[in-house]
């Protein structure tokens, strides 16, 4: 259920539902580092939402914040109308199983030790503790056969699956905690074409059946194509481009948007060499220009980036962790 | 002259061993041409042998590896020839580029004294005249702060410089062959534009011939003059990059081809290829690939399929093999 805090009135659209997500005027940081800094969007219910951008631009920052393991230093994340950002306790873990997350690389994700059958039913129990065995062991294969594993799986481990298959366990486990926002962090890009195309065909498939909302990082634009209803362009914490993902892949505003799309490979040589030069700037960076890429580590008298800094804005709120949440002790 | 021949080349792990169920024969019966100043991609998916190809040409295969075959370089063999003439090889003829480029550097000294160590030991000369060249190379890879790049340490450089500095040291060498394996997949998308670009201006600027492994089918298509697909160890298609992309002749690169999402395709589920490479290959009868392919007959599981040569230069590996243009 969703806790009892009070909504927001701009949450609703016109027509009175509340946004899945809302994120308005976001600023996180690490100490005085703006890792993200003025970013505000909204995710309808049912919604894709990719967020696009490069190393460091801060990505998973964002997602973390979303599933309620980063405080923001200010602005407001609201989950279908109630503010994440201010809630505590046992409100936030509540709002925190609304939220799943899928990791890029899905071995790490998954105790070792642990059956599939096992892995999918621990987040079960959490999320519907009245339920008995047996009810929960065919939701268990239920959730499975919804991700396109059949019961020979179940008593399998980890070390032997395929990623594809550790992956599909790993949103098995996500779908059983009933979120209705699925944060999916660069969800393919550790699997293999072959594989990387199942999983993209199931995360289309449920999205379709469940009425899932996705918030999609990655740097694939061909994957955004596919899973996204809109783009955020993302560039050193602010958002410079936002959109409907037609229109962002094929009349870009932004220069970095643009950038981004030329340096998609697969148009072969001629497109390579005569394409738009993508911000080239290798030279001593910092060139001035906002160039994308290189120029992120370009100054060689740099010091290397600060390590995690105690008392940081960015709580990285270990108290706030619900053992419930998949992965979230990454 | 072609400027490296592998031919029928078989690598073995005689004792199983990597990662289970792992093959114990991972390259079977490879043959590749590089010819001067040309680019043979060579790709696959995980595990399919791309690596073990790569480090069997530059001698670098793991000890308990087995290799058998024939690899020429300008007609020379080097399957077999002793460690101090691959060693001279590689620090000459041949060079890598591989994907991480910080383990390519010492990471406890600045740049410049591996450069001149490599340098000096390559064309000798003083230590300044060394210092000289390096910066020539680095000017070559676009690294104009030649001064405080080479002051640098690996950590304080982005891995889009680090990647240029790695090239930059493989020219040092003045190489007639360049192994480059996912030679931009750690890179950011801009920044592995800018590293494809410029070994695209580098090749021309100096003629070596390229052997570029990657995963990245698109990669392959920007960079390649010709291209070879590797499945289960074995290479199941070869030919000009253009002609097998736009005509796949193996049903597994139609496969493959078709399960790439795209920044311009219409949305309609991906063509995925269902199950998996058999976990031991060596105990298949007919083709490896019988058990995924759509096109499979009687005839390709009782018979292992011939290199069928097609026109313009192709080959595949397959009883049925038809160019076909893809959808
Ligand atoms: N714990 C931390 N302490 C200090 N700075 C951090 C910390 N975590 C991230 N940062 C910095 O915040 C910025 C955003 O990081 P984040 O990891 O969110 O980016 P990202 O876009 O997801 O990157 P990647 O794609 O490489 O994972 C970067 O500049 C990063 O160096
Ligand atoms: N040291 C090793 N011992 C045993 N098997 C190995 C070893 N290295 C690689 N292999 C196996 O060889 C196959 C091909 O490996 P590799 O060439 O690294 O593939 P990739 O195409 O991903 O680069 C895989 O099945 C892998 O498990
Ligand atoms: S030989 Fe038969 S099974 Fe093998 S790829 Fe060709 S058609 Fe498919
Ligand atoms: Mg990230
Ligand atoms: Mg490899």
């Amino acid at each position: 259920m969703i806790p009892d805090t009070p909504h927001t009135p701009d949450t609703f659209d016109v027509s009175g539902v509340p946004a899945v997500l809302r994120v308005q005027d976001l600023v996180v940081a690490y100490g005085q580092h703006r890792a993200v800094d003025g970013v505000g969007f909204r995710i309808a219910p049912g919604e894709s939402y990719a967020v696009v951008g490069e190393s460091g631009c801060g990505k998973t920052t964002l997602a973390r914040t979303v599933l309620g393991l980063l405080r923001p230093a200010a602005g407001e994340v609201a989950l279908e109308g109630v503010r994440l950002d201010q809630a505590r306790g046992r409100d936030l873990r509540a709002l925190r199983q609304r939220v799943q997350i899928v990791f890029q690389n899905p071995f790490a994700a998954l105790n070792p030790r642990m059956t599939v059958a096992r892995l999918v039913d621990e987040p079960l129990r959490l999320a519907q503790p009245d339920l008995t065995a047996a009810a929960r062991a065919e939701a268990v294969s239920a959730l499975l056969t919804s991700v396109g594993l059949a019961d020979r799986f179940l008593g399998r481990r980890p070390h032997e699956l395929s990623g594809g298959q550790c992956q599909r366990v790993a949103i098995a486990r996500a779908l059983a905690m009933d979120p209705v926002l699925l944060v999916l962090d660069e969800p393919t890009s550790a699997l293999d074409v072959s594989v990387q195309a199942q999983v993209l065909n199931l995360l289309a498939d449920l999205r379709q059946h469940r009425g899932l909302a996705y918030l999609l990082i990655s740097h694939d634009l061909g994957v955004v194509r596919r899973l996204a209803d809109r783009i955020g362009v993302m560039r050193a914490g602010r958002l410079v481009e936002e959109g409907p993902t037609q229109q962002v892949l094929h009349e870009p505003a932004a220069d970095y948007t643009r950038a981004l799309i030329a340096a998609v490979p697969g148009r072969g040589r001629a497109a390579l060499m005569g394409g738009p030069e993508a911000g080239d700037e290798a030279g001593s960076g910092a060139a001035g220009g906002p160039a994308p890429g290189d120029g992120a580590r370009a100054d060689p008298s740099a010091k290397p980036a600060p390590a995690p800094a105690s008392g940081a804005a960015a709580v990285p709120a270990s108290e706030l962790s619900a053992p419930s949440s998949i992965g979230s002790s990454q | 002259m072609t400027l490296l021949t592998v031919e029928d080349l078989t690598i073995d792990f005689p004792r199983p061993g990597g990662r289970s169920g792992g093959a114990t024969r991972p390259v079977r019966g490879v043959t590749l041409t590089v010819e001067p100043g040309q680019t043979l991609g060579v790709v696959g998916e995980t595990g399919c042998g791309k690596t073990l190809t790569g480090l069997a040409v530059l001698g670098l295969l793991p000890p308990a590896a087995q290799a058998r075959g024939s690899i020429r370089l300008d007609g020379r063999e080097l399957l077999g020839a002793p460690p101090s003439q691959l060693r001279a090889v590689r620090g000459g003829a041949i060079a890598m580029v591989f994907q991480n480029p910080a383990t390519a550097f010492d990471p406890v000294r600045p740049l410049r004294t591996q450069f001149e160590r490599v340098i000096r030991r390559h064309r000798g000369g003083s230590r300044e005249q060394a210092r000289a060249r390096a910066a020539e190379l680095l000017a070559e890879v676009e690294l104009h702060d030649t001064d405080r790049v080479l002051g640098s340490y690996p950590h304080q450089l982005s891995g889009g410089m680090l990647q240029r500095a790695m090239i930059a040291l493989a020219l040092s060498c003045e190489p007639r062959l360049v192994i480059a394996d996912e030679a931009t997949s750690a890179l950011d998308v801009t920044v592995a534009q800018q590293v494809r670009r410029l070994l695209l201006r580098l090749q021309h600027a100096h003629g070596f011939g390229v052997l570029f492994v990657t995963h990245n089918l698109g990669e392959a298509r920007d960079l390649c003059d010709r291209v070879a697909v590797l499945y289960a160890g074995e290479v199941v298609e070869t030919g000009p990059v253009e002609d097998v992309f736009t005509a796949p002749a193996h049903p597994y690169t139609k496969a493959l081809l078709a399960a790439v999402p795209t920044v311009d395709d219409d949305g309609a589920p991906l063509a995925s290829l269902p199950g998996e490479v058999p976990a031991d290959v060596l105990a298949v009868t007919g083709c490896v690939f019988a058990n995924r392919c759509r096109q499979a007959a009687d005839l390709c599981r009782s018979t292992p399929p011939p290199a069928r040569t097609l026109p313009g230069g192709r080959s595949a590996l397959c009883h049925f093999a038809d160019p076909e243009v893809a959808a």
